[in-house]
């Protein structure tokens, strides 16, 4: 079907063709009955005129009987011969002849007395005889006793004969012809008529053809023309009805293609965050053009990593709608709330409203703090997190959290709990939505479970994080034979890299206890008792590490500023100021690295400190968002983020034997970098 | 027990509050620098010289932000003139530079005032 297409023309038309064969047929049959009715005539007219002229033959021989006995037979006949002709000029001539032969009677007197042979006659009537131009019947002459006395011989030519054949023929041809002729027309103009629905249907049906569906050939017709435009109009009402539904099918792919585009561009692009040693990866698998799945991997402004991986009930575009409202939700309230917990509580306040009766969201959301290790999180129904540890270990933690939207708040608040994991080198935590536990193989629809995706954990080694998706999403399609998911599959890992097999372990990653064997090498501490006042110590303390006074003030002033934010944290919330508590700082140099003779000088090593007070988390302190005019009103929360800036790596271990633990990495470099961004003073 | 902050405070010709601040802004003496100093009610300016301190903590730096934006919720007006480059860093370091009235000098500072 091509609009372009030349529009078809007919080689044979049917309005002349078939006028033209029946006044062939007809003009054949008239040929064929003039034909038979020609010979009819002349039959006849043949046996008339030979009846006649026998008559006459014998109309003359008794005539002729009575004047032959006569002394002057020719005067006697020569008038009757006459009066037979006279009048007569359809015959050609007439003689008698006496017994010998010779002519005594005939219309041309000259010819008395001429001599010719005799018929042959039998007794009985005339005989006539016919030759190419003439009917001859001849008629014997005899007398009453039955002796002949001669012959009547009468003649009548042919030609009368055929002219009368011939003007009969040339009625008959002409009546035929115009027999012939009216019939084509009245056929040519039957068909004409009968034809002319037959060029709508055309012209209709090439319109169609053409695209243009809304042609409608509506041809009042009570033949089978009429039956088939009605049937041609009913094809292309359908056709236009299909046309609109394909083209409003169309319409909707191309808005869910772009509701799919926005839905992936809400992970981080490129699939992987990398955050120092550590390695985010999400994968996603949609069912549909868009899903019901979310995953991201955002960070917070304090450094830290927020990771949220999603599932919510229903598909489609209801469900991608939801998608798009809690990555909203979760983007804009990962700097406010202190907790895991306290962002999924906050999320679901703005999110219950909006969800359709019975509709629910599993949410997981963690909080990686690449100084720490630490991975704080808290689920909503999600499904259990699953950690292999960098010895095989598979640890799998449940949680109690019921999904976002289904029960009250309150029960959703008692029920969220708060759980840190710490990611040591090697570790490799891996959160997931049902589209891959649920996913059922073709006979008998066992699911791979979870089971399943723990034993995909397990096999493979510490190779990269994308190395694993790819190999569950591998196991996940062969057990479902490659058939289409029916539901989202999502995936979100967080590796540390392991610690290099020939290299020892880090300093910051050994045990606490060893911190403080090697700390305690190095000399007493610097013992500081609760109080505000005893943190003025920490500058002068500062200052005496080796290596120190070679640094630029700022340097200086930058890493007292950390260590005094941070020992300020222990006096103020550890020990509540009581005065009597103590902590206890050791300074423990890195290794020297060989350094090039004209290096600016850098101090590299480990502030150790210990100390009983009650434990907190630095990391449960949120970052105060300092666009916000009610946190700058406030002004507080601002030393954690001081040391965040200030130090590359920071350790807290609560609780060991030894007390409270805690190990800040100091490099020079890295404070003057820090401090170097810092502009001069401009002033207003 | 003294703390390590030393503030004086005078009221110049113009009737703009000029406090002196000399020492270390900490945990400890902010307290103190919180009460002495409030932040200027309506229509009136409190300019903040903080020429000789020596060392400024994170409750010393959220205080001057807090009374900035206290004071532009009154109506006043909070302005800090002469920053060390012990401040400095500290204030660039937590981006706050840009939510502080600052000034090169007590003198620019008053002067404006008027």
């Amino acid at each position: 079907m091509s609009a372009t297409a030349s529009p078809r023309r007919a080689r044979m038309r049917l309005g002349l063709l078939v006028p033209a064969a029946s006044a062939l047929v007809l003009a054949a049959a008239m040929l064929a009955g003039a034909v038979v009715s020609e010979r009819q005539a002349r039959h006849l007219l043949v046996t008339q005129s030979r009846s006649r002229l026998a008559l006459e033959a014998e109309l003359l021989a008794r005539a002729s009987a009575s004047a032959m006995l006569d002394g002057f037979p020719e005067l006697t006949l020569q008038p009757i011969l006459r009066d037979l002709m006279r009048g007569r000029n359809d015959l050609a001539s007439a003689r008698v002849l006496d017994r010998d032969g010779r002519v005594i009677a005939d219309p041309d007197s000259r010819r008395i007395g001429h001599h010719e042979p005799l018929s042959v006659v039998t007794d009985g009537g005339a005989v006539v005889r016919e030759d190419a131009s003439n009917f001859v019947a001849v008629m014997p002459i005899r007398h009453a006793n039955g002796q002949l006395l001669g012959e009547a011989i009468v003649v009548m030519p042919r030609a009368p004969l055929e002219h009368a054949l011939a003007a009969t023929r040339m009625r008959l041809w002409g009546v035929a012809a115009l027999f012939v002729l009216v019939s084509a027309t009245v056929m040519f103009a039957l068909m004409s008529r009968l034809l002319r629905p037959l060029a709508v249907v055309h012209e209709g049906i090439e319109r169609i053809a053409g695209g243009d569906l809304e042609t409608r050939l509506a041809l009042r017709d009570g033949t089978e023309l009429g039956v088939l435009a009605d049937t041609i109009d009913d094809m292309a009402n359908r056709l236009s009805a299909a046309q609109k539904h394909q083209l409003e099918r169309e319409r909707l792919a191309a808005e869910l293609e772009a509701a799919g585009r926005i839905q992936s561009s809400l992970h981080p692009p490129g699939g992987t965050v990398r955050r120092g040693p550590y390695a985010v990866t999400g994968y996603q698998r949609p069912a549909a053009e868009v899903g019901g799945d979310y995953f991201d991997a955002i960070e917070l402004p304090d450094g830290r990593l927020g990771i949220v991986i999603a599932d919510v009930s229903g598909k489609g575009l209801a469900g991608c709608l939801v998608t798009f409202m809690l990555a909203a939700l979760v983007r804009v309230m990962r700097e406010r709330e202190a907790s895991p917990s306290a962002l999924l509580l906050e999320v679901d306040r703005y999110l219950r409203p909006v969800l359709e009766r019975g509709a629910f969201v599993t949410v997981w959301y963690g909080v990686l703090d690449p100084l720490s290790g630490d991975l704080t999180f808290a689920s909503a129904g999600h499904l259990p997190t699953v950690v292999r540890r960098a010895d095989g270990r598979i640890e799998t933690h449940e949680s109690k959290g019921t999904p976002l939207g289904l029960l009250h708040p309150r029960i959703l608040a008692k029920n969220l709990r708060d759980v840190t994991l710490r990611l040591a080198p090697g570790d490799l935590l891996l959160q997931l939505t049902d589209g891959f536990t649920e996913a059922a193989r073709p006979g008998d629809d066992a699911q791979l479970g979870l089971d399943g995706v723990t034993a995909v954990l397990a096999e493979s080694g510490a190779g990269e994080p994308e190395a694993f998706v790819a190999r569950l999403c591998e196991r996940t399609e062969a057990w479902t034979h490659g058939s289409v998911p029916d539901d989202d599959q999502t995936a979100i890992v967080v590796r540390r890299d392991p610690a290099p097999a020939t290299a020892r372990v880090p300093f910051a990653d050994r045990d606490p206890s060893e911190w403080l064997a090697r700390a305690r090498v190095g000399g007493e501490p610097l013992r500081l008792v609760a109080t505000f006042a005893e943190l003025e110590r920490l500058g002068p303390w500062i200052g005496a590490i080796p290596g120190m006074a070679a640094l630029p003030a700022d340097v200086q002033q930058g890493l007292e500023s950390a260590v005094y934010e941070y020992c300020s944290n222990i006096m103020e919330h550890g020990y509540r100021l009581d005065g009597t508590g103590t902590a206890e700082l050791w300074w423990v140099p890195a290794a020297a690295a060989p350094a090039a003779a004209n290096a600016a000088p850098r101090v590299r090593g480990w502030l150790v400190i210990r100390e009983d007070g009650s434990p907190f988390d630095p990391a449960s302190i949120p970052a105060p968002d300092l666009s916000d005019r009610r946190a700058r009103m406030r002004g507080r929360g601002l030393g954690l983020a001081m040391i965040r800036r200030l130090l590359p790596a920071m350790r807290y271990r609560p609780a060991t034997s030894d007390g409270n633990v805690t190990l800040l990495e100091v490099d020079s470099d890295h404070l003057r970098r820090e401090l170097e961004e810092s502009p001069d003073a401009r002033c207003a | 027990m003294h703390d390590a902050l030393e503030l004086t405070s005078h009221r110049d010709a113009s009737g703009v509050q000029v406090v002196r601040l000399s020492g270390r802004l900490d945990s400890r003496s902010t307290p103190r620098f919180v009460r002495e100093c409030p932040p200027p009610a309506a229509g009136e300016i409190v300019v903040v010289n903080l020429e000789n301190v020596t060392f400024v903590s994170s409750s010393g730096v959220g205080a001057l932000l807090a009374h900035s934006e206290v004071a532009r919720e009154q109506g006043g007006e909070f302005r800090l003139a002469s920053p060390p480059s012990v401040v400095m860093k500290t204030l660039k370091l937590l981006n706050l530079d840009e939510h502080l009235n600052l000034y090169p000098n007590e003198a620019e500072a008053v002067k404006r005032a008027a």
